[in-house]
């Protein structure tokens, strides 16, 4: 009887294990979680903080689903895996042996380098514990200071200013995602944040948290100026949970570094999730992929190879990433991202890089092109959306509002369909950009 | 377009401005539409089941990719309209789900995977 054994019960480790469970029946199956909770939605949070969810809700599998499954769920840590002997560790000195062993222990978020980090009052959106904290210190707050350039940190200032505190953003540039809106879409959301009751600040960072009696009392800006507040929150970026593999000979970057069969360098470790580094073919490298549906996918596909290795076979699942789609909900406005887009509307032929966007990672990165990046835009009432070119064909999209493209624009960029022929017309200034995206997908179909 | 003017009450060129009333088209009524999902955009969230008036849990439809079939749906758009990832949507109906029954089983396991060969 093949003995599986997943450390990390979000997305990827429970996908995993139900696809151990459909493929071996008498598999023994460990789930080890670090939280006291069933699977949740992570990115729910977002809407947990806000008040669209209720915690029981978000929670998205049931413990009769664990029973029925014979999915051994234990809230306890892992604190050291044996690679040779083939063991698991858990604190009270307990071993696990496993045929397939899978790494999901996702990424948290980057802990404040500034002067006052740790004081009490510092959040992040990580998790479900961060979320009830957002929740209660958010409604007793009556200011709070949000940093961070990504979509979690909109979402953690939305989630404050629902609870009721005064809410600061603050931006190093001088408008919302310079490097990938242009002009007018920035306008949109900024718009809808001051609706929301948030006070952007462009061009300013945090100097360092000031504290009293080991609370946060507000901070104090690059530019000197000064806010007061018992919240800081902060986002700036995740990093995947490497603290069991550290000391591992198991290949790493940021990430666990896995083939296309979610394989570590170890044959029956696998990893799958925010703490896998797959390669991506536009790139050509290796790179981190924290999104959700990527975890499920990933998580899957490792399920699938882990039963081959138990049994001693060769993995059969191929796994292939995407290209990045990240879809979210920011004050209110639907919004799309696809691929690589480039910061501008880029009037002709710039040599600007398209950046890909991802969650989690402050940095940015570019895939190489022979010939520069162009854009072509098309922007109607509050929809809008953008198209970025290279190389005969579509790269990225970028949607708000109206999502009814984002399908077609997915198929577009993910089969590298060859635009060629039409590159001109798309990108003319006056180019009905709906109905040419919709023609090419008929025609590519 | 308002479920009262849909229902047949009032005049038929009544204009109403009712933004709080999710857009139910027209054949969502007539039975010819169903919520449909994109399972590759849910996240899991669990927006959709806490909206609905009658209780249909409808992530466990749309994770799975599967239309709402569940019997008790009114089809009132509340789900479509609050799902944060545009995930859910108006499409065609289909009579049942792949086991012929009309409502989901939340703790089913996944259908198994296609295997790529391995190359």
């Amino acid at each position: 009887m093949s003995k599986y054994v997943i450390i990390g019960n979000g997305a990827a480790g429970v996908s995993a294990a139900e696809v151990i469970r459909r493929r071996d029946p008498q598999g023994n199956v460990t789930i080890l979680t670090e939280e006291k909770v069933r699977m949740y939605s992570r990115p729910g949070l977002a809407y947990l903080i806000n008040g669209q969810v209720s915690e029981e809700q978000v929670i998205t599998r049931t413990e009769s689903f664990y029973e029925q499954h014979r999915l051994k769920l234990r809230y306890e840590p892992a604190t050291h895996i044996d690679l040779q002997r083939r063991l698991v560790y858990l604190e009270n000195g307990e071993s696990l042996p496993y045929d397939a062993l899978l790494m999901a222990t996702g990424a948290g978020a980057v802990r404040p380098p500034f002067v006052g980090g740790d004081l009490d009052g510092v959040i992040t959106l990580d998790n479900i514990a961060d979320a009830r904290e957002v929740i209660s210190r958010g409604r007793r707050a009556k200011s709070a200071v949000v940093v961070g350039g990504g979509i979690t940190a909109m979402e953690l200032a939305e989630g404050l200013a629902h609870q009721r505190a005064k809410t600061h953003l603050l931006q190093r540039r001088n408008r919302i995602w310079e490097k990938l809106f242009d002009p007018q879409e920035s306008a949109i959301i900024e718009e809808q944040m001051l609706h929301h009751g948030i006070k952007v600040h462009y061009d300013e960072e945090i100097e360092e948290i000031l504290g009293k009696g080991g609370k946060v009392a507000g901070v104090r800006l690059t530019s000197g100026a000064e806010l007061p507040c018992q919240i800081v929150g902060v986002a700036i970026g995740v990093r995947p949970n490497m603290g069991l593999v550290k000391a591992l000979s198991l290949e790493q970057d940021r990430g666990i570094l896995v083939n296309n069969h979610m394989q570590s360098s170890v044959p029956e470790l696998f990893a799958a999730g925010d703490v896998a580094q797959v390669y991506d073919r536009w790139t050509q490298q290796h790179h981190l992929d924290v999104l959700w549906p990527s975890a499920i996918n990933e998580g899957r596909a490792a399920g699938y190879n882990m039963v081959d290795v138990a049994r001693g076979k060769n993995p059969a699942y191929t796994y292939e990433k995407g290209s990045p789609f990240n879809a979210a909900l920011l004050f209110g406005v639907h919004l799309t991202v696809i691929g690589q887009i480039s910061g501008d509307r880029g009037e002709d032929g710039d040599e600007g890089g398209a950046f890909f966007m991802s969650r989690g990672s402050s940095q940015v990165w570019t895939a190489p092109f022979r010939t520069g990046v162009r854009s072509a835009w098309d922007h109607e009432g509050p929809n809008s959306i953008r198209l970025a070119t290279a190389e005969g064909r579509i790269i990225g999209a970028l949607l708000m509002g109206n999502q009814e493209l984002a399908d077609p624009l997915r198929y577009l960029v993910n089969t590298e369909v060859d635009i060629s022929n039409r590159e001109e017309q798309i990108l003319r200034a006056d180019a009905d950009l709906p109905a040419l995206v919709m023609q090419l997908y008929a025609e590519a179909r | 377009m308002s479920l009262f003017k849909l229902l047949g009450f009032g005049p038929d060129d009544e204009e109403t401005d009712n933004d709080d009333f999710p857009d139910v088209p027209e054949g969502a009524l007539k039975g010819l539409l169903q919520v449909a999902a994109d399972a590759s955009r849910c996240v899991q969230c669990g927006v959709c089941g806490y909206n609905c008036p009658v209780g249909i849990q409808v992530r466990e439809y749309a994770r799975r990719g599967e239309n709402v079939t569940d019997s008790r749906c009114i089809a009132c758009g509340l789900c479509v309209q609050k799902c944060p990832r545009g995930t859910l949507r108006w499409g065609p109906a289909v009579i049942a789900r792949p086991d012929f029954s009309l409502e989901v089983d939340p703790d089913a396991l996944p259908e198994m995977l296609e295997v790529t060969p391995n190359t």
